[in-house]
């Protein structure tokens, strides 16, 4: 597959993805009457709503202007913010990029060194240890971890504020919850990605013509071992955006998570089908990236496929 | 034959079970009996108040043992709903679980069965929702339908059947070329019948392991979309929505919140202890 059969798939992905949420928004029966009580407004007020908000005309005639405002940009009313859908959905981005990648890189953090100790001391204590922190670690739920931290430090040691946004000491407890839950499962893929990458044949006769440990580490496990990870990118991204929605939820953090719940307990559809979509080209680019920078990588894939 | 060469032929078959299991399977036993008995052995209920123990602890915390895990702040006893929420809990689950299982394996069956374009959709669907979070979906739906419980149950259903899908898939597309499939397509069995009575017991096991590890993701995701409020709605309780009420009282009654807490951590730990003790049986045999 070469990079313009991959990017046309990433752009059939989009289209398919915007046509089925449109689909599905539609296919519902009439937004207006789902966001008013006919019985408490007139026909003419719903009217008015109904093309405001681009619902006129047949469900061809909505889906050709859906797509071509979509074209220019345009992604909609917001009628929980009383303004474009687009001003709604970009002003909580940053919030949200914060939050991930600082617990991104917590998450890193933890999840190289404990994985990479644990494989190259398989089997002993503290590799027992960290399996079973990592299976505790994936049973407690993120909303229950950020319970337990506010309750700790917010309640009784009055350290952090529980809720809101803007200095760091907000920043640390949501970070902590997505950090280290998201490490619990990071900290497995890491370790048996080492432990594989161990027990390759370049390691075995490289150990055996005499080279110094850490430099077998260092030269043929750890680029052997970056490998399976980079494939597992798009998975964590997905994990992040899930974390979000729930972490920021509940401190309360201005992130396009919270966006999300809002969006769907006050039936905001142009706020939630602008999130969807965004969330969905933010996974089809993470998977196109990673694809395309696998091949780099490792050049077997390409070698590969020339036969 | 007698008890103790029995006993041994069973040791030899049967792995023995470690300890972490076994409590794991006790806790799971312990919830599943208490919500059965609980409502006959004790007179607590859901939605009793008791206006003079508002906000009453549990009992090591200065509570009484007329509340043993203490009470809201409503005077409603917390361990009375802790035991009506994990009944919801598990039984959406169990549901949740049953519904992506059967679906899954239609679904990988008939992948397998037609082939052709039929598996290249069904492929590219497994892919795609492999790499949209599940979450979202979920969220959208409940946006899109509205919230009934009906529909949550459905929408927790479509929770990871492209896992069993691309298990089925694959599986039933070896066991096409086994002898014992194609002796019985050419004694002209009918389809259905071979699939059902001789290539599903076969894969059962495996199918069977993937739904105990789909298991507790099933009961976090039905707790965080309750904890959102977009799950389980009142007068019906579910730990989820137990604990987002309970978060508004940490200040003053944190064992509210604390209680369902403990309760989806444990059991969400129990059930993959157990999934990944059978799959590390299965992957022995």
């Amino acid at each position: 597959m070469n990079t313009g059969f991959r990017l046309l798939r990433a752009l059939v992905s989009l289209w398919l993805i915007v046509t089925l949420v449109f689909v599905a928004l539609r296919a519902t029966g009439d937004p207006i009457t789902a966001i008013f009580d006919p019985d408490n407004f007139t026909a003419e007020a719903l009217e008015a709503y109904r093309r405001q908000w681009g619902y006129t005309g047949t469900v061809f005639d909505q889906y050709v202007v859906y797509i071509t405002s979509l074209l220019r940009g345009d992604f909609g009313f917001s009628s929980m913010g009383n303004r474009g859908a687009a001003a709604v959905v970009i002003e909580r981005i940053p919030a949200t990029l914060q939050l991930v990648g600082c617990s991104a890189f917590l998450m890193m953090a933890i999840g190289f060194p404990v994985g990479a100790y644990a494989a190259l001391h398989d089997g002993g204590r503290i590799d027992r240890f960290v399996m079973t922190f990592s299976t505790v670690g994936f049973a407690v739920p993120n909303f229950v971890m950020g319970l337990a931290f506010i309750l700790l430090f917010s309640v009784n040691l009055r350290l952090l504020p529980s809720n809101g946004y803007g200095t760091w000491q907000h920043l640390v407890m949501p970070v902590l919850t997505i950090g280290i839950s998201q490490s619990a499962i990071f900290t497995r893929f890491v370790r048996s990605a080492v432990l594989d990458a161990r027990n390759l044949q370049c390691v075995t006769s490289a150990t055996a013509r005499g080279v110094a440990p850490w430099e077998v580490f260092w030269r043929h496990v750890v680029p052997n071992a970056m490998l399976p990870l980079v494939t597992i990118t798009p998975l964590l991204v997905g994990a992040m955006v899930a974390a979000s929605a729930v972490v920021e939820s509940v401190f309360g953090w201005p992130g396009i998570g919270r966006l999300i719940v809002e969006s769907v307990a006050q039936r905001d559809l142009a706020v939630l089908q602008m999130i969807v979509m965004m969330i969905a080209a933010v996974m089809i680019t993470t998977n196109l990236v990673v694809d395309l920078a696998y091949a780099q990588l490792d050049p077997r894939t390409s070698r590969a496929r020339a036969h | 034959m007698s008890d103790a060469t029995s006993g041994t032929a069973r040791r030899r078959f049967l792995p023995a079970i470690p300890f972490g299991v076994m409590l794991a399977i006790g806790w799971i036993a312990l919830c599943l009996l208490t919500t059965i008995f609980f409502p006959i052995l004790s007179d607590l209920s859901v939605s009793s108040i008791d206006l003079t123990a508002r906000l009453a602890p549990p009992v090591g915390f200065g509570g009484y043992w007329s509340h043993p895990l203490g009470t809201d702040d409503l005077g409603r006893d917390v361990l009375a709903r802790l035991v009506a929420s994990t009944r919801t809990s598990l039984l959406i689950a169990l549901g949740a679980v049953a519904i992506s299982g059967t679906l899954g394996t239609l679904i990988g069956l008939l992948a397998a069965h037609v082939g052709g374009w039929v598996d290249q959709v069904v492929v590219a669907a497994v892919d795609a929702q492999v790499s949209v979070p599940f979450i979202i979906i979920s969220l959208t739906l409940t946006a899109i339908f509205g919230n009934s419980l009906i529909l949550f149950v459905v929408v927790l259903g479509l929770f990871g059947w492209e896992r069993y899908t691309r298990l089925v898939r694959a599986m039933t597309m070896a066991a096409r070329g086994r002898g014992y499939v194609l002796a019985m397509s050419t004694l002209g069995f009918s389809w259905p019948r071979i699939y059902l009575r001789h290539v599903l017991p076969n894969i059962a096991s495996t199918l069977l392991v993937t739904m105990t590890i789909s298991f507790p993701e099933v009961i976090l995701l039905e707790t965080s979309l309750s904890f959102l409020g977009l799950g389980i709605q009142p007068p019906m309780t579910s730990l989820g929505n137990m604990l987002g009420f309970g978060r508004s009282y940490l200040l003053t009654g944190w064992w509210i919140a604390a209680v369902p807490g403990a309760a989806i951590f444990l059991c969400a730990l129990a059930v993959s202890v157990i999934g990944d003790w059978a799959r590390s049986v299965i992957g022995r045999l």
